[in-house]
């Protein structure tokens, strides 16, 4: 069944996340895609992710389709102008790229080109709406296509601190929706009380609300994660839970499990990271009981 | 005369090191040129290298014999091609500037041509008063060498004591003595010097008080190592001069000579005395007698080194040394028993009393000779106030001369460990004053080409040690040789005495060349200290490194056995059985081989971590420095001055931005480490960065830990709970932005060691005496009518720092001591602070009201961190949670993990200074592993035999690194790459289809034939 089937029928979609290379060597991300073929409803595939420059997600996709797997590729205005961005999206439909996901540029500050010259033509509602119009067989200057592309995208919700910003981001995603968002990605949070809180307040929009998560590593990343990102809600309780385990590898991953099956219970899909320990993916599923 | 090898003018000497001194100290930073393939000329003005150390008996903190760990570097190797040692040698003159030197050098004649002389000792013993050989303290003269493996391995003739020169040529069987020598002088280019003369030890004959070198049972704490050692005048029994009983009663006197205004006395603290007098303490009982009773009369208990607070607290509660806080004004001694009485009152009873002593240690301190002082001059180098080298405050081994770098007590007064780092340190900053070289040639292949013995037949060459009395004393070597001459295949059998010593070593090359040896077997010790030494003495004869076996008769049976020499006997002959038995089945072996990265892995971006990657950039490493704030600095960003007045806000910012700019630093900050693999020389590391968390793996040959510690803010005293309780860093900034504040205050009051020396973090936090020293000097400068009270247990301004304990006593600041039981108690009454304290002298308690009360809270390792890190990295820690380097003593720096560095306060707690000199060491004994092309894994590594494996899972399921693993073909495989050689797997494997290599069954069953076997 496709990602989009998966979601117009109401099952429980899972997602996995897997890095294009920064080079040429594919054979990381084939092998890790191999293992995982079976198991996931599709595979997200960032571009540039965090201003680092990697193959483009466009050849990943492309590369996940010949191994039959369905690919989901971020779309972003931070690198690319309108021209750019519609001619990359009409190449995307034809390498047999159906699913998009709309997200925010990543600031510069951590990325390795920090000189790069930012176009930011569109933003996200922007480029919804620019991909609403290719599918209906326009370009943005209302120009006709000579076939029209079929996508089904879908776009990223912003960290959230507070019940005032979820409210804030409920309407900005409404626009979204407006704008041709078919799906909504959440932040990870490792509180899964407020996860649960966060989905229910997304529920009104009347699309499928897809959570994230991801797998810490060790206790220096948890405690970064604590200090750094507030909003990702990860208690002293989980980094003590880790610095306790006999193998803290394995806690991790058994954390992860344990949030996705309770977030499993509220949303319509989740997507994994592993943040270059892709080849974990596959434990975590098991440890997730999916 | 001595010979002009390498260092004759006309070799370039622009990548060329003279290191001046051969102490622990020089021997380190030439070792660390050498490796680094930095040619390096080391010079001694004695006829033998090895300085201080080497006299003493023991050192602090292991209370081990450190002799025998560095002793085999101190002797010729192959592998120190770049070095040469010329002793009896001083400087004369220093011309040029850094990287172009021309260093003039004078070598007093020897009259022993050093390359023939065996050191057999047949000319000492004909004429002792006309061959020298120990300095001073040892009065047996002529029976032993300075020590036994000594370098040069020669001696040396006084020639204005000698008659007639003829004479003693006659005793010389290898006529090695010459009876024309004289002064050469050489004049060579050089790059940089590196200076480590050490310093004297002060004579107490010049005080009246104490009878030093007046009464026979008063020695200095350097005398009374030499009576405790085995090679001592007393032959190691610890006996008294005047009567050669063992004495009872033994008391040491701190300070002597030191820490003073008398007209003998510095003013500065020699700070190594405490520990060495605990040391010998400590020592005193555990190996003489429990009961013999040792008192330490001091002022203050300076034990500030790593973990050394833990050995004074040992010395205290397990060995039950008596401390007395007290400085005795003199000793006078009984003149018919010559006990010596001391006069004393204690802190808290202010009533004189005296007590006898069999024996009295005057602990003395370092003093710069004026041979010191007019080498100073003829480089060109500024002295500070006490004649030690001056040097940057932001750099200890740095000279007003570019180009001369100082390490060790020539420096300023210090212990081994800090000597040492000092000498990397300064290896490393007169190495970056040479061309770079790390993209040179590769160093020539030393080794000539192996034979191939597979087609000779078996000729097995056996070289016993007796190791002096070690071996010697408890088996007969000769009847060991007998024995084994008899045994099948041995074409050679021959005592070799020390065989480690380099006469020795070249007299089993000479015989395995001549009788066409193709096995060796070596009766000596340890294989783990030794193996690697006699493997190069086979590739030097061209015979692979595996044809060698060593048997450990000296660890496994004549040190356990020394009581029961018949057994002992038997027992040796076995030994020597198994391993004649076995190198009949060794195998030559090709070590495996792995390329070495270049890059290196700075952890922690902090002025440790900043220092250490920049100084390794400029010679060319790739350098990525991982630190996990948003921008680099560290804890250095929240220091503001430095006791020496220095701007560290400045000095952050100017390393921060040679670090960004620098091209070949990659810095990744709000990055942290999540995984790690590979083996030294290629490590494997994954990085994370920034909220969207990027991963990227990096490849590193070496990886430097400079991860900082904590600033403590324990939760005593009111700290973060009453207004105006701060600690010394908020005092320090406090000193910059609010001068209108500081001169509100009326008064001040510090408490000391607040969070440290203590049950729950039982260590001194060392920088926190001078911090109170720095801030009350700034407090008083600001407002010079502020009272500042400092309450102390001990004030431990080691070293120079002494000068600002008196400087800021002279300006009336008051010190008030107290101890664990009686805490100094912090109130609040009516909005204002006051502080309760016991004191000793006027034995009440005093109330002191405080504008502002200042906690020296001192630092605490980052315990998650370390403990992350550790485990990451398998890397040991401390109890108190830093990391535990490889040698305290002798591997300050180095990790027992070989890649691996300590720098900073992610050792242990330091100043800016002392951290920035550790940077400078690690980055110095990187590039000596860096300097390496390639990573010998070895030859030890598990094979599967295709033709034999089941695959049946076996091995992949026991192996505990999870390196075998089902090929494609169906068999195991074992990368040698990965393979730590444990050989689990060949012992599981039900087809006998694995096999260890150099560990093969035939192997360990020919060993077994040989254990029983009878050959007679």
């Amino acid at each position: 069944m496709s990602f989009q089937a998966k979601l117009s029928s109401g099952g429980f979609a899972v997602l996995a996340e897997m890095h294009t290379p920064k080079g040429v060597d594919i054979s990381e991300l084939i092998t890790n895609v191999r293992y995982l073929k079976s198991r996931v409803d599709g595979i997200v595939i960032p571009d540039m992710d965090n201003g680092v420059m990697h193959m483009s997600a466009l050849a990943g996709g492309a590369l996940l389709r010949q191994q039959g797997v369905e690919p989901l590729i971020h779309v972003y205005g931070r690198d690319r102008n309108r021209m750019a961005l519609q001619g990359d999206l009409l190449a995307a439909h034809v390498l047999g790229i159906h699913n998009l996901l709309v997200v925010q540029g990543e600031d510069m500050i951590n990325g390795d080109h920090q000189d790069a010259t930012l176009v930011d033509d569109l933003d996200e509602t922007g480029l919804l709406e620019m991909i609403q119009s290719l599918t209906q067989g326009r370009d943005l200057a209302g120009f006709e296509l000579k076939g029209n592309p079929e996508f089904t995208a879908g776009c990223a919700i912003a960290p959230i601190s507070d019940d005032a910003q979820l409210k804030k981001e409920v309407e900005s995603a409404r626009k979204k929706v407006d704008a041709g968002a078919k799906y909504i990605l959440l932040p990870a949070v490792f509180d899964t009380v407020f996860y649960a809180h966060m989905i229910e307040a997304f529920k009104p929009l009347d699309v499928p609300v897809i959570a994230s998560v991801f797998l810490l590593k060790n206790v220096g990343m948890a405690r970064y994660i604590s200090i750094n990102d507030p909003n990702s809600r990860l208690s002293e309780d989980i980094i003590r839970r880790i610095r306790k385990a006999k193998n803290r590898e394995v806690e991790c991953i058994n954390i992860a499990g344990e949030i996705i099956r309770s977030i499993k219970e509220v949303s319509q899909g989740i997507k994994i990271s592993a943040l270059g320990w892709e080849d974990r993916l596959p434990v975590i599923l098991d440890s997730a009981g999916l | 005369m001595q010979k002009l090898n390498k260092s004759d003018a006309k070799q370039p000497g622009k990548n060329r090191v003279l290191v001046i001194g051969g102490g622990v100290g020089g021997i380190r930073a030439a070792l660390d040129l050498a490796e680094s393939r930095r040619d390096v000329l080391l010079i001694d003005k004695s006829y033998t290298i090895g300085g201080l150390m080497t006299q003493l008996d023991r050192t602090f903190p292991t209370n081990n014999c450190d002799l025998c760990t560095i002793s085999p570097f101190l002797s010729a190797s192959a592998r120190e091609q770049h070095l040469e040692i010329k002793p009896m040698t001083r400087l004369e003159n220093l011309e040029g500037e850094a990287g172009n030197f021309t260093a003039t050098l004078v070598t007093e004649p020897r009259f022993i041509d050093i390359d023939k002389c065996t050191g057999c000792g047949e000319c000492i013993k004909k004429f002792p008063e006309a061959v020298k050989f120990t300095p001073g303290l040892d009065p047996r003269a002529p029976t032993c060498m300075r020590y036994p493996q000594e370098t040069p391995y020669s001696f040396a003739i006084d020639i204005e004591k000698v008659q007639d020169i003829s004479e003693i040529q006659k005793v010389c069987k290898a006529n090695a003595i010459l009876s024309h020598d004289e002064a050469t002088e050489t004049s060579l280019k050089i790059g940089s010097v590196v200076l480590s003369i050490g310093a004297e030890l002060f004579d107490p004959s010049v005080l009246d008080n104490y009878g030093g070198g007046k009464y026979q049972n008063v020695v200095t704490g350097l005398e009374y190592e030499r009576i405790m050692s085995a090679s001592g005048p007393f032959q190691g029994n610890l006996v008294r001069a005047s009567d050669k009983k063992r004495p009872q009663k033994i008391a040491w006197i701190q300070c002597v000579g030191s820490r003073g205004f008398n007209q003998a006395d510095v003013p500065y603290c020699s700070g190594v005395c405490c520990m060495y007098a605990l040391k010998e303490a400590m020592v005193t009982k555990e190996r003489f007698a429990e009961d013999i009773e040792t008192t330490i009369f001091y002022m203050d208990m300076r034990t500030y080194g790593k973990d050394y607070e833990q050995y004074y607290n040992r010395a205290k509660n397990e060995y039950n040394v008596r401390m007395i806080r007290n400085r005795p004004h003199s000793i006078i001694e009984n003149p018919e028993t010559n006990d010596l009485s001391i006069t004393y009152s204690l802190e808290e009873n202010p009533i004189h009393q005296t007590e006898e002593f069999d024996m009295v240690v005057l602990s003395t301190g370092f003093r710069v000779g004026d041979a010191s002082i007019d080498l100073a001059g003829k480089l060109g180098i500024e002295l500070n106030e006490y004649n030690f080298a001056k040097t940057d405050n932001f750099n200890s081994v740095k000279t007003s001369r570019p180009g001369v770098y100082v390490c060790g007590v020539y420096e300023s007064p210090k212990d081994i460990p800090e000597t040492m780092v000092q000498a990397s340190a300064a290896a490393t900053m007169a190495g970056s004053d040479l061309p770079t070289i790390l993209n040179g040639n590769q160093a020539e292949d030393l080794f000539p080409l192996e034979r191939d013995v597979s087609e000779e037949e078996v000729k097995i060459g056996v070289f016993i040690c007796d190791c002096g009395f070690d071996i010697g004393g408890v088996v007969d070597v000769e009847t060991l040789v007998e024995y084994v001459k008899i045994n099948p295949d041995v074409a050679i059998a021959k005592g070799v005495g020390y065989g480690c010593s380099t006469e020795s070593m070249a007299v089993i090359e000479a015989q395995i060349q001549e009788h066409g040896i193709n096995r060796v077997v070596i009766g000596g010790c340890s294989p783990r200290t030794h193996e690697t030494k006699f493997q190069d003495l086979l590739r030097r004869v061209g015979l692979n490194r595996y044809l060698v076996e060593i048997v450990n008769l000296r660890d496994q049976n004549t040190w356990p056995h020394m009581g029961q020499p018949k057994e002992a006997l038997e027992k040796a002959i076995k030994l020597l059985q198994i391993g004649i038995s076995g190198v009949r089945k060794n195998r030559p072996l090709l070590d495996n081989t792995l390329p070495m990265s270049q890059n290196a892995l700075v952890v922690g971006g902090g002025i440790t971590g900043m220092t250490s990657a920049l100084k390794l950039a400029d010679q060319g490493v790739r350098v990525y420095i991982v630190e996990r704030a948003p921008s680099l600095g560290g804890l250095g960003r929240s220091v503001r001055k430095t006791i020496e007045g220095e701007n560290v806000g400045l000095f952050v910012t100017d390393l921060v931005e040679q670090v960004n700019a620098h091209e070949n630093i990659q810095v990744m900050v709000s990055s942290i480490v999540v995984d790690h693999s590979g083996v030294p020389g290629l490590f494997k590391t994954g990085i994370q960065t920034g909220l969207r968390m990027n991963y990227m793996q990096i490849d590193h040959g070496v990886t430097i830990l400079a991860t900082g510690a904590l600033a403590n803010r324990p939760n005593e005293y009111g700290l973060g709970s009453l207004e105006n309780v701060v600690t010394q860093l908020e005092m320090d900034s406090l000193l910059e932005d609010d001068q209108e504040k500081i001169l509100s205050m009326d008064q001040v009051v510090m408490i000391q060691c607040v969070g440290s020396r203590n049950e729950d973090n039982p260590n001194c936090s060392r920088i926190c005496c001078q911090a109170a020293m720095k801030n009350a000097l700034r407090i008083k400068k600001i407002n010079p009518h502020a009272q500042i009270f400092v309450i102390y247990r001990d004030i431990r301004t080691y070293g120079f720092h002494e000068d600002y304990y008196r400087e800021a006593r002279n300006l009336g600041v008051k010190f008030i001591r107290y101890s664990l039981d009686t805490k100094p108690e912090v109130r609040e009454i009516n909005g204002s602070l006051s502080v309760c304290v016991h004191d000793f002298i006027l034995g009440q308690k005093i109330d002191i009201e405080a504008d502002c009360l200042v906690l020296s809270t001192g630092l605490i390792a980052d315990d998650e961190t370390t403990e992350d890190l550790a485990m990451m990295f398998h890397l040991p820690r401390t109890l108190d949670n830093y990391f535990l380097e490889d040698h305290v003593k002798l591997r300050p720096v180095d990790m027992a993990l070989r890649g691996f560095f300590i720098a900073g306060t992610a050792h242990s707690p330091k100043t800016i200074r002392e951290s920035i000199t550790q940077a400078l060491a690690v980055a110095g004994r990187a590039q000596t592993l860096l300097a390496k092309k390639e990573i010998n894994l070895g030859a030890a590594v598990a094979k599967v035999d295709t033709t034999k494996c089941a695959s049946c899972l076996v091995c992949v399921r026991a192996c505990p690194f999870g390196i075998p693993f089902i090929n494609a073909e169906g068999y195991s495989q074992i990368d040698p790459d990965k393979c730590q050689g444990c050989g689990i797997c060949a012992a599981d494997c039900p087809a006998k289809a694995i096999q260890l290599m150099s560990y093969e069954d035939d192997q360990i069953l020919a060993k077994l034939d040989g254990l029983f076997e009878r050959v007679n």
